[in-house]
């Protein structure tokens, strides 16, 4: 920091301040800054957690679903064996940490806003970097705190654990949860290296993307293949610490190498995985202290400065495959409204990561059923199961899409249709359907039928798609009827509905259990299989027209009512 | 340092890719003066701010302040600007008392000190009642009144103000116009950039007017009427920066309102 700076009045021990002399870090500057931040943080935190709302503790609520989930999964350590469960759970609080800090705390690392409140003053990249730094530290300690604590006392009762399992895997967690913020932080940091400025925004949204579908997926396969090895070991066999596996390139287990390494005897494998823990989580830090700085910041805020990129579409003609998909909506509500999701889809960020995760969390099903463990512990694919697959695939798309298109205040425009007003609802009803079809449903159908017929052979697989569709869409018409009416857009969560909303939830499910059930001990010939598609269409059918002639666009329930949190 | 310029720039060049946000821009402020620093959308009036508060790089080209090259991890010097933005520039979370007190205590003031100076200037923008509310409630004009506040309370020699009016209301724009003159009189230099030229042509000593990133007039207002023969800012705002007939654009956009769908 400048000479010209007045003495810092400070309780703060020498020793602590020789540091920061050390460091080059202003005291007062991080002080004040580390202070602001968690402000900031944990307010900002609150909006983002209710959706642009602000309410009262939706932090501690956050906190509290995350170890009351993770205490659910920690019950496994009264089934497996230590090792075992300490990697399960690594598995599972990494991935949830890395998308806590894309979806909900990159905030806390990347924030460009900085640069016109910040980076004009007299702080130096240093300082700054330190409050961030801490700011950031705290927040993973807190969450990795929720995610791990109890999981990590609850696996004193796995197998052959001792009472030492606690405090040496929660640390061993906490420098996990800071390696995968760690590498949300770097990859930005790697991608302005990579990317020109015009192209960084939207190569982050690529990445953030493209990491979100990563951990969803791995989340829900990286537990279940360590489930194979559960089962071998549940089957007398010990999990053998020293031998080498393909999995050891995945980084929870280098993060539970070091306990594994004290709880069950060093060896070369769990040297080497420390080692790698250690070193990679220094590296990455190494590259942190690199980049973020103002200079970072400025180049964040000129990727918004910079001149518009060529647009593909400027030359006013539309692809041929959306001149196709518009012939199916034949009024103007039904082709405004398509435009509109298809749109606010391919531009909004926020919408982008939500949507995106979630479908390659609903084909997750596919290999998941690929690789479900039969009783033997052997691999084996059960091909009752992968035909019903579609019918799982495409019925919990609607239950997934329909709740995360934006909400009122989220899309900025939206209220256009608040003034202008429809001639006709129900063709806005068909027109949002039409849209989630041809977005959704066909895309995740044709990627469906593909795997699926790996398989079991095209004929097939297209008859259980077909089934799958139309189960869908029987499904769509009931969400829509009762969870989700109204224009998506404008629509405000209100609290009187949520209880009655969960009703039609429980519904939805019933329905897709018992269309999984008829499809798995009755559907055993293509005539029957036909036979249930052409019922479920016809009874989607008398749905829509139904649903779209009582269809309400700003229908949005009491206006007495308070709005509540997304999350809550 | 005392003759020379309390503001230079030399040859300032900013570009974004193949864009060239600002074009070779070279001037000179001497200590005291009210600059005000014009252009139509879009031609670097915010670029050129950023460069001098030490935001933005330049592509090419140096900032000197008081003779001294002013260098980005010069925090010295850093500490003797202060800056208005045009947007931004506070945190939606925090309330006005907090934002301030913080800025306060970024500039090495005591915690005491801070927080008679935080009250201090909230009172005087009137924002007493509102003080512990968070920001992101504020009015357009309140949260302008707060940039102000956190832009003067360490008491910087060198003031860069970009739109400093908007959504001010009358009272308080007359406040701070008032504000800017008795901060030149006592020996400030004042940037000014606005859009809106009559407090322009009333507030400032010279004027500077930018066009697609190249400084296209430099002077005071008369030299400015004399060099282009037009009575007023807006005129010769005009004729510089290449504006078409606007009562040709004016009869333009009622034949498009007309018209049949």
């Amino acid at each position: 920091m400048s000479g010209s700076a007045p003495p810092a009045e400070t309780a703060w021990p020498p020793l602590v301040s020789k540091l920061f002399e050390f460091l080059g870090v202003d005291q007062i500057q991080y002080q004040t800054l580390v202070r602001s931040g968690f402000l900031i943080d944990l307010r900002a935190s609150a909006q983002v957690a209710s959706g642009g709302r602000e309410t009262e503790t939706p932090l501690r609520s956050s906190l509290t679903l995350y170890a009351v989930y993770s205490a659910f999964l920690g019950l496994l350590a009264f089934a497996i064996p230590a090792g075992l469960y300490g990697r399960v759970m690594m598995i599972f609080g990494m991935t949830l940490m890395g998308m806590i800090m894309l979806v909900d705390f990159g905030v806390t690392l990347v924030v460009p806003e900085d640069l016109v409140i910040l980076g004009w003053r007299p702080i130096s990249s240093r300082t700054y970097f330190a409050a961030k730094l801490t700011n950031a530290l705290a927040f993973i300690a807190m969450f990795a705190g929720a995610l791990f604590t109890l999981p990590s006392i609850l696996g004193v009762f796995s197998k052959g654990a001792s009472m030492l399992f606690p405090l040496l895997f929660l640390p061993c967690a906490v420098l996990g949860s800071v390696f995968v913020a760690g590498l949300v932080a770097a990859s930005y940091a790697a991608l302005l290296r990579v990317f020109s400025a015009e192209r960084f925004r939207s190569a982050v949204n690529y990445l953030q993307i493209a990491m979100m579908a990563t951990l969803m997926v791995g989340s829900q396969l990286g537990p279940r293949l360590e489930g194979r090895n559960a089962l071998r070991a549940m089957r007398g066999q010990s999990l053998d610490t020293a031998a080498w596996s393909w999995w050891d390139l995945l980084p929870p287990h280098w993060f539970c190498a070091p306990s594994e390494a004290l709880l069950g005897g060093a060896g070369a494998r769990t040297l080497a995985l420390s080692a790698m823990a250690f070193t990679v989580t220094a590296a990455l830090f190494i590259v942190l202290t690199r980049s973020l700085s103002f200079r970072y910041l400025e180049q964040v805020h000129g990727s918004g400065s910079s001149a518009p990129s060529p647009n593909r579409s400027s030359d006013g003609h539309t692809p041929l495959i959306l001149r196709a998909i518009s012939t199916l909506f034949r009024t103007n509500e039904e082709n405004v409204m398509f435009n509109l999701i298809r749109i606010v889809i391919a531009r909004d960020r926020q919408v982008r990561l939500r949507v995106y995760p979630m479908m390659a969390y609903s084909l997750v099903v596919l290999p998941a059923i690929i690789l479900f463990p039969a009783s033997s512990g052997e691999r084996h694919v059960s091909m009752g199961l992968m035909n019903i697959t579609p019918l799982i695939v495409l019925t919990l798309l609607p239950s997934v899409i329909l709740p995360l298109l934006p909400y009122a205040g989220e899309s900025q425009g939206a209220w256009i249709f608040e003034l202008t007003g429809f001639e006709n609802s129900g063709s806005v009803a068909s027109g949002i359907k039409k849209s989630l079809f041809c977005l959704f449903l066909a895309p995740l159908a044709s990627i469906s039928l593909a795997g699926l017929a790996f398989f079991v052979g095209m004929g097939q697989a297209a008859l259980w798609v077909v089934f799958g569709l139309s189960s869908s869409m029987l499904l769509t018409q009931i969400a829509f009827m009762g969870l989700y009416s109204g224009l998506p857009f404008t629509r405000k969560m209100v609290k009187g509905k949520a209880a009655s909303r969960m009703a039609y939830v429980l519904l939805c499910y019933l329905v897709i259990g018992a269309l999984g059930a008829l499809a798995y001990f009755v559907l055993d010939t293509t005539i029957r299989v036909l036979i249930a598609t052409g019922v479920l269409i016809a009874g989607a059918a008398v749905l829509n027209s139904i649903g779209n002639s009582n269809f309400r666009p700003f229908d949005v329930g009491p206006q007495t009512d308070e709005p509540v949190g997304l999350i809550q | 340092m005392t003759d020379s310029p309390a503001i230079e720039a030399r040859g300032l060049t900013k570009r974004y890719g193949s864009f060239v946000a600002l074009d070779h821009v070279s001037f000179a402020v001497p200590r005291g003066q009210i600059l005000g620093y014009l252009g139509p959308n879009g031609a670097g009036k915010s670029t050129t701010i950023g460069i001098l508060v030490g935001m933005l790089s330049a592509s090419e080209g140096s900032v000197f302040f008081g003779g001294h090259e002013f260098r980005r991890d010069d925090y010295a010097m850093r500490r003797r600007l202060g800056y208005v933005p045009e947007s931004g520039g506070l945190y939606e979370t925090m309330t006005g008392f907090e934002f301030l007190q913080m800025t306060a205590r970024l500039y090495h003031l005591g915690e005491k000190e801070a927080e008679r100076k935080a009250r201090g200037f909230l009172e005087l923008f009137e924002l007493e009642r509102a003080m512990h509310q968070r920001m992101g409630t504020y009015s357009k004009g309140m949260r302008q009144r707060v940039l102000i506040s956190a832009a003067l309370l360490h008491d910087p020699e060198l003031l860069f103000f970009d739109e400093p009016l908007t959504g001010l209301d009358a009272n308080t724009a007359l406040l701070l116009k008032d504000l800017v003159r008795q901060l030149a009189q006592d020996g400030k230099t004042i940037f000014y950039c606005s859009h809106v030229l009559e407090v322009v042509e009333r507030l400032c000593d010279r004027v500077i007017i930018l066009d697609k990133g190249k400084a296209v007039a430099d002077g005071s207002m008369a030299e400015l009427r004399s060099s282009t023969d037009a009575a007023t800012l807006e005129q010769i705002f005009q004729q510089l920066t290449h504006e078409e007939d606007t009562e040709a654009r004016v009869r333009q956009f009622q034949s498009l309102l007309r018209s049949e769908p």
